[in-house]
This record gives C-alpha cells, structure tokens and sequence, in this order.
C-alpha cells in the first residue's frame, strides 16, 4: 500500500472517525481504524459493533487540485487516536503512506512515523445494507427533527424500546416519537419517497442519533436513510453512516395524548424559557426539580422553594389565557427541554389538571410538532 | 467612664446583639417554614378541589376489583403499564396514567 495525501483532507475524516472508536473495549482491533486504499480513492472505517462510520476520500472531478493519489492499493488496521494526534502535528501540507508487513511509515516533510499496523482481514465487517430504497431529505431537517425529539428518549431503561426514536412512515409523513414514559415528543414532517417505499417503522438508538447531530452538517443537501431489518444506513455526501437498530415493537401512543383540556395559555417563549430557569435555579436541590406553576387568566406564576436557600416567586402575563385556575408541580428540566426545541416566539400549553399531562405545541407554526409532560405529584400521601 | 467599664458594656452590647440575631435567624426559619407549609397546604387544596371535581363530574365509574389492584400496585410505587410491567417507576408514568385513565 502507498499513497499521498492532503493532510487537512486526512485530518477532518479522522476527526469524524474517532468519535465512533469506543472508549473501552475487549477486542483491541476496535480501538483501531481501517485504512484501505483503493484504485483511486481511501476509505477509512471505524465499528464499534453498534455505530459504524466509513468516509471516502477520492478525487472530485470539478475540483482542479488533488487531494489524493494512490500509488499502490492495500488495506491496514491504525490505532485511530494515536494516528490523529499524529496526523496533526505534521509539519507538511502532504503526507506519504507506505505499507510493509503490517509497518506503517507516515512521511511528511523531514518527520518520519513508523507504526505498527493489525491485519485488516481481523476487523469487523459493516452490515450489509441493501440501498435500493431510500428516504431522501435535507440534512438540516433531519437534523432539527432528531432534536426535537431524542432529548426525551429513557436513558436507563429496562425496556430498551424507550431508548430509541420511533420512526414512522405513511403516506409521505414521517413521525418521529421520542418518550421516556414521563415526557413524550411527537413530531410529523412530510417527505418526498420517490416510490412505493416498505419501510414502516423504526427504533433508532438515542446513542446513534446523538452522534449523528454532531456528525451532520446543517446544510440544505440530502441526507439519503435506509431502513433495513436491523440496520441503517444513512449517507450524506462522503459520509457513511451506519447502526444498529432497536428490536422490539414501539409503544402505542396515540391513547396518551390528551383531547380536552381544562387550562390554555399562549405565552412568550424566551420569557418562559428565562424565568423556568431562574427557578430552577433553586429548584435544583430537590429531586425532580421541581417548579410549581399557578395559572390564572392574567398571570402566570412560577415560583419555586428550597428549604435551604429560600423562595423564587415571578409573574409573567400570557397572550392568551382560557379556561379555569390551576395549578401544578413539575419538572424544570423537562419544561426548560421542551421548551428549548420551540422555535416560535409563543408557545401554547394545554392543561387537563394537576395529574394530567400536559401539552406543549409551537404557535403559528408550519411544524407539526406535540410535547407531552407529566406534571410531579406532591400529594403523594 | 474608665476603659474598663466600656469594655464590658461593649461586651454586653455585643452579646445582645448575638442573641437577638440568632432570635432573628430562628423567627426566619419559621416564616420559612410557614411559607413553605403554606404553599404545600395551597397545593394539596388545588389537588383535594381537583379530586372532588373529578369525584363529581364522573358519578361512579365502575372500577372492577381488577382495576383497583392495578391503582394500588401503580401507588405503590410500580407500573401496571405493558410497556414497563412490573419493574419499579420513579415518578408518575403516561402509559400507567393511560391505563388508569387518569391521563
Ligand atoms: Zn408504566
């Protein structure tokens, strides 16, 4: 194996690449990334059994400077933290690969790297995915509707169903739910499926989404997802993405979502994202941070007690209020991450009572997107 | 006055001083604390008139013996959910509430 290469170009794929090599281990060849240089192109691959990253690296035609030129193919295991901590601190702009016995030499300038490689037949081989179908949509809506909803998955769980984003697709609307069994987020967006699509549902790990949001850019270019048995595959310019996916059947939600409500406010949503937050401030000492909420038709009061540092108390005058006085406890975690993913400047918030969930939607908004929170009982005599 | 005798009065002063802020400190505790009792008993009244409402407004529902032992496990603290089943819940839990149709 031989080749040279642009180190800024080597440098971003590991960058990417290394967030997907695990911290920890029992099979040593994981820590490590696959390096194969192929007729005109390098392909680096790094699986953790769970997530799997490959970036491509070639020559785009449009472009007129090179960025790579494979002199010899071969294939390699690196350890894939050392290689980078190497990588960037080379003094030159090129780097030279060169492939002996499972001996890496990395040349750039005068500094010369020599490493031991792992034969590459020894690393895991990614899942096969078939592509023929694929759900296409622009990165940055991807992006958004992953946000919007996997700050509610269960983190520990003993049904690991919870711990994954449902995806569902009919008739061109794609729902993503998220739920931890006390908080729900339920959002519909429409999408283009060029044809007669089988996919119907999916539970993608919280982990993998967590990774995609760091590894997708928010640009308008496609995102292309594949959905097959137990894996997916998502591809996004050279970028291949790949995890595994939950097995088991998703909860039916459609029964927990409240109809009648006794209490609606609209209110300004950056006015109660900062005033949840002051309250939390004390509310941060008691378990389930909990704030308390007292609506009335021109206030709506947030306060919040700490036997040790005292009390919070402020108003803030909704747009709108209809229905009858309530008031409850809940979570200021849970409020301040919902309210967090509403990017309209209301918020509108229906209540059913103090032990009923409550619901959370944008104002005037294209987004068909629905939060749900359970409020904190206190009475719990 | 010799310096003495200011000295002491000084020191008098300053213990009366600490008395009466350490009177001070506890009077805050209870206001404190009666606050803090006020604001449960405001609570725990909004949760008995909801109760009453509920109580009302639904004329009784017939809630086998079935139903009862679901609503006595769920308040001992575990879900009677399909989702959950069996395992203990932190908090109250939507698909428990759905069952119990409190939700
Ligand atoms: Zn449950």
């Amino acid at each position: 194996m031989q080749f040279v290469i642009k180190k800024n170009e080597l440098l971003t794929g590991l960058q990417q690449i290394v967030r997907v090599i695990p911290s920890r281990t029992t099979k040593p060849i994981l820590y490590g990334v696959k390096i194969d240089a192929e007729f005109n192109r390098i392909r680096m691959t790094a699986y953790d059994l769970e997530i799997g990253l490959e970036i491509l690296i070639e020559n785009k035609d449009q472009e007129q400077v090179e960025v790579l030129q494979v002199e010899e193919p071969g294939s390699i295991v690196i350890n894939a933290k050392f290689l980078l901590e190497i990588i960037r601190k080379l003094p030159q702009q090129l780097v030279r690969f060169n492939l002996k016995n499972h001996i890496a030499t990395i040349q750039s300038g005068a500094a010369i790297y020599t490493l031991n490689g792992l034969d590459s037949r020894e690393f895991p081989l990614l899942p096969q995915v078939d592509d023929d179908e694929k759900l296409t949509m622009a990165s940055t809506l991807l992006l958004q509707s992953i946000q919007k909803t996997v700050y509610a998955v269960a983190t520990i769980e003993s049904r690991p169903t919870l711990t994954g984003v449902h995806f569902k697709l009919k008739n061109d609307i794609l729902t993503l739910t998220g739920t931890d069994s006390h908080r729900l987020s339920n959002l519909k967006i429409s999408v283009d499926t060029l044809k007669e699509y089988s996919f119907e549902e999916a539970i993608m790990p919280g982990k993998t989404l967590q990774e995609l949001l760091r590894i997708l850019p928010a640009s308008e270019e496609m995102v292309e997802i594949t959905l097959a048995d137990h894996q997916m595959l998502i591809r996004y310019d050279n970028i291949h993405f790949y995890s595994r996916l939950i097995e088991g059947t998703y909860p039916d939600i459609s029964r927990i979502i409240p109809e009648t409500f006794r209490t609606s406010i609209k209110i300004g949503t950056k006015n109660l994202i900062e005033s949840i937050e002051r309250a939390a401030l004390l509310a941060r000492e008691n378990d389930n941070h909990v704030i308390r909420l007292h609506l009335r038709p021109n206030q709506t009061e947030i306060t919040s007690t700490s036997q040790e540092l005292g009390k919070i108390s402020e108003v803030i005058e909704p747009q709108t209020f209809q229905g009858e006085e309530l008031m409850l406890a809940c979570n200021a975690r849970f409020m301040l991450e919902s309210l967090k993913t509403i990017d309209t400047e209301d918020v509108s918030i229906q209540f059913t009572g103090p032990g009923s969930a409550f619901i959370i939607t944008p104002v005037e908004s294209d987004t068909n997107h629905l939060q749900l929170i359970l409020p904190v009982r206190l009475n719990h005599a | 006055m010799d310096q003495q005798r200011i000295a002491m009065r000084v020191q008098l002063l300053q213990e009366r001083i600490e008395q009466l802020q350490s009177e001070l400190q506890e009077l805050l505790l209870v206001v404190h604390d009666l606050a803090t009792e006020n604001q449960r008993l405001s609570l725990e009244n909004a949760h008995l008139h909801e109760r009453a409402r509920k109580y009302i407004d639904k004329q009784p529902t017939v809630e086998g013996e079935a139903m009862h032992y679901l609503r006595q496990l769920y308040e001992e603290g575990f879900h009677i959910c399909n989702v959950n089943y069996g395992s203990l819940r932190k908090g109250d839990c939507l698909f428990c509430l759905q069952g119990l149709e409190r939700v």
